[in-house]
């Protein structure tokens, strides 16, 4: 066979596809894989709209012209598609090609979509249709790609819908079988489902190759007013730029207390506030700022020279800060912002590299990180950093170059002696020889003394928190505890320094990514270890929470757990299940044979008409009484005989047509209604005399007086 | 008789499965290259799809029965014939032993056609079920023994049939009692009373007088004159069939001259020597012969 033989066979057209439900299956999972791109940016609203229309156009044509393609049209979409696919080319060109996802991912989810319209066209046969199901992965693909939280679950759970129907639509058409049945569809539901969650729940979280071009985008493209400045601190008007004075908390959500200082007189209230995403190949703490400097109420970044030195780096993406990463390895992160934030840059211990789409970001001595543009709701930028995780073994003897004496004395400067408080480090770490053991034993220590709650009153005018917190009630939160370490271990000589960020939040196995809320927000404990530069420690996460309630515990878990529920997908998930329970108990109910059907429906006229039919009564016996009590008109058919006919039916071997079959359950629900007692008629709209209540009343009520039926009710 | 079915088994499984296979791994290498997690996810969406797709039939496959409901009860080999049969769900059918085309059963009851290549009797066919649900993404198959609802006599194609014996045998001999006996045939046995049908040459005058109602002339059972095949197959294979398929052309010719026509064959249970009157008796009478182990009766 030569070539153009193969070609020609390969394209010849296959026998018409008639089935509509496969068609529509078919139609709806490539118009979902277009609103999943336009939902996900990654094609207009227009395009979209355009494109599902011209879909579903398409695909009409198609079916009415199914038994007679158009040999010219092949041609035609032929060419469209070799325009599509120019222009896709065309507009990668620029990029930095596969490298730049980012940048390809746009035009291919355009080059898809017009694929997919022109193709709808010509889908005269089932491997056509075929065709169009299996193109739709590519456009769902292309938009799960850029798909950061759960809505995304919508157009995966409707796509999979319409990829099942079409697909068991696909066999029922092959076999002759017809439409696919319920059970069929649960039956593929669950074993998807069961399948999809093994494989998330076995293959490795999904990690960034370094060999990529990272995603970056900004919200809201201001520039900061003053260079380096730190603008945008908080989401809410009410909270303050900078540290407010204590009087109280301040109720609020999102970017809370990233300012200048740190004011641990500050009382804030911390919502569930989805504040960004991150993308990271592991769990770290999502550092915002440190700070050098502590007077007692508040933590300062003043730096050597009593200001901070900002470094300007421009040029654009890669920014790179530092040498490259160690042998450790490096470690992406990707932060989506979902809120608007301070224009600081969150990023890991260590970072070397931060791909941010603005012209110019600062940098200072400490490695904080500030961009030069605002960041809104959209922002995303990754950061590289290297990946340093020393074992408590090389912490204990860790070596090498030591801070340089002007930041050994910043990092263990206090703003008074603390005598009580340097007392009662030394004593705990009394048997403490090296850094680490240290450290672990004032964690220690305040793990055991003290007491972990948000519900603490304002900080005394004057007083020192550490003080107040040690040596007064021993309760805080996060920033009284790792600032009582800090200062104890600087007290001892030990280079420190306070670090506010987030911690890693909450991980989404679906989406990997963390999912960092407002209550995320914390503050630590960073140590210079020499040779190893600055290590986190939380002493935090020692400290147990404050009469801890069981009742409040499990009440504030299960509040949580609901909170963490999406509502929309629930209900709907919920009422889909309940409308399979639905179908499934009325396919249950319904009778097995048409017999059965038409002997079901002059039983249940029975009991309409009071006659209590007994189980051992024949179908034809119970018939012969509803004919005594409610004989039929002229005209009407007779219990007698429909039940003639459905035993004959049932034992005479005799297949009823399907007409015939309508028409008797039709005729048995007729009697029905007939038997149905004269005041339910009534209630029907069907008014009528008190002369068939008497007729069709049970024989055992008809004794009782009408009177005595109404003086047992309690109004009378 | 049961129905005895084997495993399930692929069909032209290897492209699909390595398709698939290759398909989902590169999609899991982009998936866990890309850091998206909505990607693995959907990737994790089409593994279902995948296995379900190509597993899915070996448990639809497992799940079929198929019944004979109907077939008829005589056929010619090398003839194809049709049997109604049932099943439990939709399914690819194809008659193995013996062979057919295949045919689809979409909604429970359907036939199917085989051709029998040999006569014999047939009392079970092979049947290769085979199924694709739910997806209709890959084919898996099982071979089945399904009992026909009754014996399905396939008779030998009619040869060329014996000058011999043609030459040698009687026009109009016959054992069919319930047609009258010519009586030119046989020796005379006696008188009975006329019946409608009966010869105007055959009454006999003398016992009509006597009787004072119109008697006929009745002869003797004319198993002389009635023509006589005995066939002896020399085995059960192809020289059998050649043998049967001249057989059948002889009687049929006899037949066609006279009926009845004395059939002598070896079956299974025994010699059997019965008069054959038609081309179906015949037929059936070739397809139960079997190779003689002894003189006939």
């Amino acid at each position: 066979m030569s070539v153009l033989q193969r070609i020609k066979t390969a394209n010849r057209p296959g026998p018409p596809e008639h089935s509509v439900l496969l068609r529509v299956a078919s139609t709806g999972a490539v118009a979902i894989g277009v609103a999943a791109c336009a939902a996900e940016g990654e094609l207009s609203l227009a395009v979209a709209a355009v494109s599902i229309v011209a879909l579903i156009a398409g695909n009409l044509f198609s079916y009415r012209r199914r038994a007679r393609p158009l040999p010219w049209l092949k041609v035609v979409l032929a060419v469209v598609a070799v325009l599509a696919f120019w222009r896709f080319f065309f507009a990668i060109s620029g990029t930095e090609g596969v490298t730049n996802l980012g940048a390809v991912e746009g035009p291919l989810a355009v080059l898809f979509t017009w694929i997919q319209v022109t193709h709808s066209f010509d889908v005269p046969s089932r491997r056509d249709i075929a065709f169009s199901l299996a193109g739709s992965v590519t456009l769902m693909a292309v938009a799960a790609a850029q798909a950061i939280d759960m809505t995304f679950a919508f157009y995966v759970l409707a796509w999979a819908a319409c990829a099942l129907v079409g697909l068991t639509a696909m066999w029922g058409s092959m076999s002759g079988a017809g439409r696919p049945r319920l059970s069929t569809l649960v039956a593929g539901a669950a074993t998807l489902g069961v399948v999809a969650l093994i494989c998330v729940l076995l293959l490795p979280a999904p990690s960034v190759s370094s060999r990529l071009v990272f995603p970056s985008s900004i919200g809201g493209d201001v520039s900061i007013s003053s260079p380096a400045g730190l603008e945008g601190t908080s989401l809410g008007a009410t909270l303050p730029v900078h540290a407010g004075s204590a009087v109280g908390s301040v109720d609020v959500g999102g970017f809370l207390g990233f300012a200048g200082p740190l004011d641990t007189a500050v009382r804030g209230t911390l919502g569930n506030q989805l504040v960004f995403r991150v993308r990271a190949d592991r769990p770290t703490f999502w550092v915002a700022e440190t700070f050098d400097q502590w007077d007692g109420q508040s933590w300062t970044e003043v730096a050597p020279k009593g200001r901070v030195e900002w470094r300007e780096l421009s040029g654009g993406s890669p920014f790179n800060l530092g040498p490259e990463p160690a042998a450790g390895g490096e470690d992406i992160q990707t932060f989506y912002l979902v809120q608007s934030g301070p224009n600081l840059v969150f990023h890991a211990d260590s970072t070397s590299q931060v791909w941010f789409p603005a012209r110019r970001i600062y940098i200072d001595r400490d490695g904080n990180i500030r961009s030069g543009t605002s960041m809104g709701p959209g922002s995303i930028y990754t950061v590289v950093s290297s990946v340093l995780t020393p074992t408590p073994a090389e912490l204990a003897r860790a070596s090498g170059p030591t801070l340089d004496p002007v930041d050994q004395a910043r990092f263990t400067e206090l703003p008074h002696p603390y005598p009580k408080v340097a007392a009662l480090a030394a004593r705990i770490t009394a048997h403490a020889t090296t850094t680490e053991a240290k450290v672990l034993a004032l964690e220690q220590w305040m793990g055991a003394h003290t007491r972990y709650t948000t519900d603490i009153p304002p900080l005394p005018r004057g007083a020192d928190t550490v003080d107040e917190f040690l040596f007064g009630n021993r309760r805080g939160y996060c920033e009284q505890i790792s600032t009582s370490l800090s200062v104890m271990l600087r007290t001892l000589g030990i280079a420190t320094r306070e670090a506010t960020g987030y911690v890693p939040g909450p991980y989404n196995p679906i989406t990997d990514l963390y999912e960092v809320q407002a209550k995320d927000a914390h503050a630590w404990v960073q140590v210079w270890f020499p040779g190893l530069g600055w290590q986190s420690f939380d002493p935090t996460a020692y400290v147990p929470t404050a009469n801890p309630s069981p009742a409040v515990t499990l009440g504030h878990d299960a509040l949580g757990a609901l909170h963490r529920v999406p509502l929309v997908p629930s209900v709907l998930a919920a009422a889909g299940v309940a409308l399979v329970l639905l179908a499934w108990r009325r396919r249950s109910l319904r009778p097995p044979t048409p017999a059965a059907a038409v002997g079901a429906a002059l039983i249940r006229a029975a009991e309409r008409g009071g006659l209590r039919p007994s189980r051992s009564e024949s179908l034809a016996h119970i018939a012969a009484r509803i004919d005594a009590h409610v004989p039929p008109a002229p005209g009407e058919p007779s219990a007698s005989a429909i039940a003639a006919a459905a035993e004959e039916s049932a034992f005479g071997g005799r297949e009823l047509a399907d007409a015939v079959v309508e028409r008797l359950v039709a005729d048995a629900r007729a009697v029905a209604r007939r038997a149905r007692p004269r005041r339910d008629r009534r209630r029907a709209g069907d008014g009528g005399a008190g002369e068939g209540e008497q007729l069709t009343a049970p024989i055992s009520d008809r004794a009782v007086p009408a009177t005595a039926g109404r003086a047992r009710t309690p109004n009378s | 008789m049961r129905a005895r079915g084997g495993r399930p088994r692929p069909t032209k499984a290897t492209g699909p499965v390595l398709g698939s296979a290759v398909a989902l791994c590169a999609w899991a290498a982009v998936a866990h290259n890309s850091g998206s997690g909505w990607v693995q996810a959907l990737g994790g969406l089409l593994a279902g799809f995948v296995v379900v797709g190509l597993g899915g039939p070996a448990i639809a496959t497992a799940r079929l029965r198929v019944t004979v409901l109907a077939n008829p009860t005589d056929t010619t080999a090398g003839h194809p014939v049709t049997i109604e049969v049932r099943a439990g769900a939709p399914l690819r059918l194809q008659a193995v032993v013996p062979p057919g085309p295949v045919a689809m059963i979409g909604t429970g009851a359907g036939r199917v056609e085989l051709v029998p290549a040999r006569r014999g009797p047939l009392r079970e066919v092979t049947l290769v079920l085979g199924s694709a649900a739910p997806f209709g993404l890959s084919w898996w198959r099982k071979t089945e023994v399904v009992p026909l609802a009754r014996p399905l006599w396939v008779a030998p194609v009619s040869g060329t049939p014996d000058p011999g014996m043609l030459a040698a045998s009687t026009p109009g001999a016959t054992l069919d009692r319930h047609r009258p006996r010519d009586a030119r045939v046989g020796e005379p046995r006696g008188v009975r009373p006329y019946v409608a049908g009966d010869p105007r040459r055959l009454v006999h005058w003398p016992a009509t007088a006597h009787r004072g109602e119109l008697m006929v002339r009745e002869a003797e059972r004319p198993e002389a004159a009635v023509p006589a095949v005995r066939v002896v197959l020399p085995d059960d294979g192809p020289e059998g069939d050649a043998v049967a398929e001249r057989a059948l052309g002889t009687v049929l010719a006899l037949l066609a001259r006279s009926s009845p026509v004395m059939l002598a064959t070896a079956e299974a249970d025994g010699l059997r020597t019965e008069a054959v009157y038609g081309p179906a008796d015949a037929g059936r009478r070739l397809a139960r012969a079997v190779a003689a182990r002894g003189e006939p009766r």
